[in-house]
């Protein structure tokens, strides 16, 4: 059964188009302001990426904060089950799943099937999203690529305090201004919603093995301060990290 | 109009249907923030008590004497007050139950004009000195009350009060065990806007509306069969202003059919013994065995082991926490309560909303995942 999953992000769209377990092909494009319209875009480019047509697809599955606007999808599929079965299809052993979006970080605990047993979704800002990094490497000046990169090269800790994303910024602005290296402000800030994250998969209870999904997967400073904080040998990424809610919709579509 | 329409018609114009009680029955109107205020004594003074609820403006001048990390309700009643939208009120009470309304208190006094009365509520409602101390406190309450309006309250119009409002809540209750059983005939949003409307109206009319209500419900029940296979939930948390809360649940199949919020089973489920001699003791006595605040104590645990009653005798499959953010006593709250119903297999899920969520999306997409967890047990 031929399916496609589309996920309507904050900042970008995605689609994943899938023949049962096989996926056939992917596209991305930026959400902007018109939701309706980068959907249509994002679709009629993967289909032609797949050289397929539109009839070939069977049911197709929507997902992500502007889901309920995805007018061309049969089925409706939560954020966090669309998190569950995709980690689930990645990682047979995952348990607990991370997904960092731009707007919303989220952890999720799930059973061997992939479904959701408990999940926690940021409540207070931004602090716990990809946003948030977004934000601090404008202040830093430094491309968004290399913000990681960066931030491994630090064996400096240096605590932050704020909660909030403009609070962090000034207060990584006073770190500028203290002459503080890039490296280790870059390294402060990866640590800082590391721990944010690492807050909400305690909340749900450490259950391993770990898979994160969302951009952010690919951010090595971002998953090496989560692994030493959790104390775990391995955080489980799949290749193309941003394009698990929109599989994880083409799966439910199947279903 | 149906009774239904009426009530919300009423709820969603309080300032205007008070107004209105205040210049056609001549009656004293006085504000509260919590629903610990004795309304017995109120009702006895010829006054109405006037539950101050979250209102729809935009802060302009509240933020002026609070800080960010004050909640909304807080903020919202300050707002009301300094936009001069308060302005029938003939004195406030502030009952010291969190400490936010405790601090408010502080401000307005320093602030605001107007009749202000404090009720020092003890913090523990669970020993012999303090209940001592409450009946002292409600007494001094009663004689404030008439030296401020000049009146004389009289026990037999306490009495008589008591048995008032103890009638509503028994019907309040009545609705209820209806919706219970079939929570179809009488939608979330409608008894939200039935409890809305009683924190604020005349009772002896709000009372003669319940009964027409229930006149209604219990004949549609008659006729109605009950719904197959919608998971129950209940709602537990402070000021619930968002009445589309419900209806997003019952949009994937589910009902919120019973509560623990202050304008809920909290309020109706604390009657005041009818029988006893002695009224102030009476009325104090409602406190003790008050389904508890957070900001009150009443044994360590005591709040998740009523949740938990309710629960099992609710045959409930899943708790929804409702907070508004930065509510200190609340969230205090939360882990044990969390852990509590963990032990005992008991989905739940919190939300932390603004008085008035404008991203309702991401509200819908945490229940649709909780009802997903819900349904797969």
């Amino acid at each position: 059964m031929i399916t496609a999953g589309i996920e309507s992000g904050a900042k970008n769209t995605k689609v994943v188009i899938m023949d049962n377990d096989k996926i056939l092909c992917k596209n991305m494009v930026l959400t902007g302001f018109d939701q309706r319209l980068a959907v249509k875009r994002a679709f009629e480019d993967a289909l032609k990426a797949g050289n397929l047509s539109k009839d070939k697809i069977e049911k197709i599955g929507a997902t992500g904060s502007g889901k309920d606007f995805v007018e061309i999808a049969d089925v409706n599929v939560n954020d966090i089950k669309a998190m569950g079965k995709a980690a689930n299809y990645f990682f047979s052993n995952a348990r607990t799943v991370v997904d960092v979006g731009s707007e919303e970080g989220r952890t999720v605990k799930i059973n061997e099937n992939g479904d959701i047993e408990d999940f926690v979704i940021n409540e207070k800002c931004a602090a716990g999203a990809g946003s948030f990094i977004e934000a601090m490497a404008r202040a830093l000046e430094v491309d968004l690529e290399e913000m990681g990169p960066l931030a491994l090269t630090s064996d400096k800790e240096i605590g932050m305090n704020a909660q909030c994303v403009v609070f962090a910024e000034s207060e990584v602005v006073g770190l500028i201004h203290a002459k503080t290296a890039t490296n280790d402000i870059s390294r402060a800030i990866h640590d800082s919603m590391a721990s944010r994250i690492v807050s909400m998969i305690r909340r749900i209870g450490v259950n391993e093995d770990i898979v994160v999904m969302g951009g952010v997967g690919r951010n090595p400073g971002f998953i090496t301060p989560i692994q030493r904080e959790l104390n775990v040998e391995k955080i489980y990424v799949p290749d193309e990290p941003e394009f698990g809610p929109a599989l994880g919709a083409a799966l439910v579509a199947a279903l | 109009m149906n009774i239904l329409h009426k009530f919300h018609e009423i709820s969603n114009n309080s300032n205007s249907y008070i107004k209105k009680i205040k210049k056609e029955k001549n009656k004293i109107i006085i504000g509260s923030l919590c629903s610990f205020v004795p309304e017995e004594i109120i009702n006895a003074a010829n006054a109405v008590s006037y539950r101050i609820l979250p209102a729809h403006h935009t802060t302009l001048f509240a933020n002026l004497h609070l800080q960010s990390y004050s909640c909304g309700y807080i903020r919202s009643v300050l707002e009301e007050k300094i936009s001069g939208r308060l302005d029938f009120l003939d004195a406030v009470i502030f009952p010291h139950t969190c400490d936010s309304i405790q601090r408010l208190s502080d401000i307005w006094r320093m602030t605001q004009s107007g009749i202000h009365f404090d009720i020092l509520f003890p913090a523990k409602l669970n020993t012999k000195s303090s209940k001592e101390y409450l009946i002292k406190i409600l007494l001094r309450f009663k004689s404030e009350l008439e030296q401020k309006f000049s009146i004389t309250i009289s026990d037999l119009n306490i009495k008589k009060s008591i048995f008032l409002i103890n009638n509503i809540k028994n019907n309040i209750k009545k609705i209820y065990n209806i919706r219970e059983k079939n929570p179809l005939i009488l939608k979330g949003k409608d008894i939200f806007a039935v409890q809305k409307a009683g924190t604020f109206m005349d009772k002896k009319e709000f009372l003669s509306m319940l009964l027409e209500l229930i006149a209604e419900l219990e004949e549609k029940f008659l006729k109605q069969k009950s719904p197959k296979g919608r998971k129950r939930l209940i709602i537990s948390g402070n000021i619930c202003s968002i009445s589309n809360i419900y209806s997003f649940i019952e949009d994937l199949k589910a009902d919120i059919i019973w509560d623990d919020l202050c304008i809920g089973s909290k309020y109706f489920e604390n009657k005041i013994d009818e029988n006893q001699k002695n009224i102030f003791k009476a009325i104090a006595e409602k406190y003790f065995k008050k389904s508890i605040c957070p900001a009150k104590h009443l044994g360590i645990r005591n709040r998740g082991e009523y949740l938990l009653k309710i629960i099992k005798k609710k045959k409930i499959d899943g708790v929804i926490f409702l907070f508004l953010k930065f509510c200190d006593p609340h969230s205090f709250d939360y882990p044990y309560l969390k852990e509590m119903l963990n032990k005992e297999k008991i989905p739940c899920l919190l939300i932390e909303t603004e008085i008035f969520e404008k991203n309702t999306t991401r509200i819908k997409t945490r229940y649709q995942a909780f009802l997903e967890i819900i349904n797969k047990i």
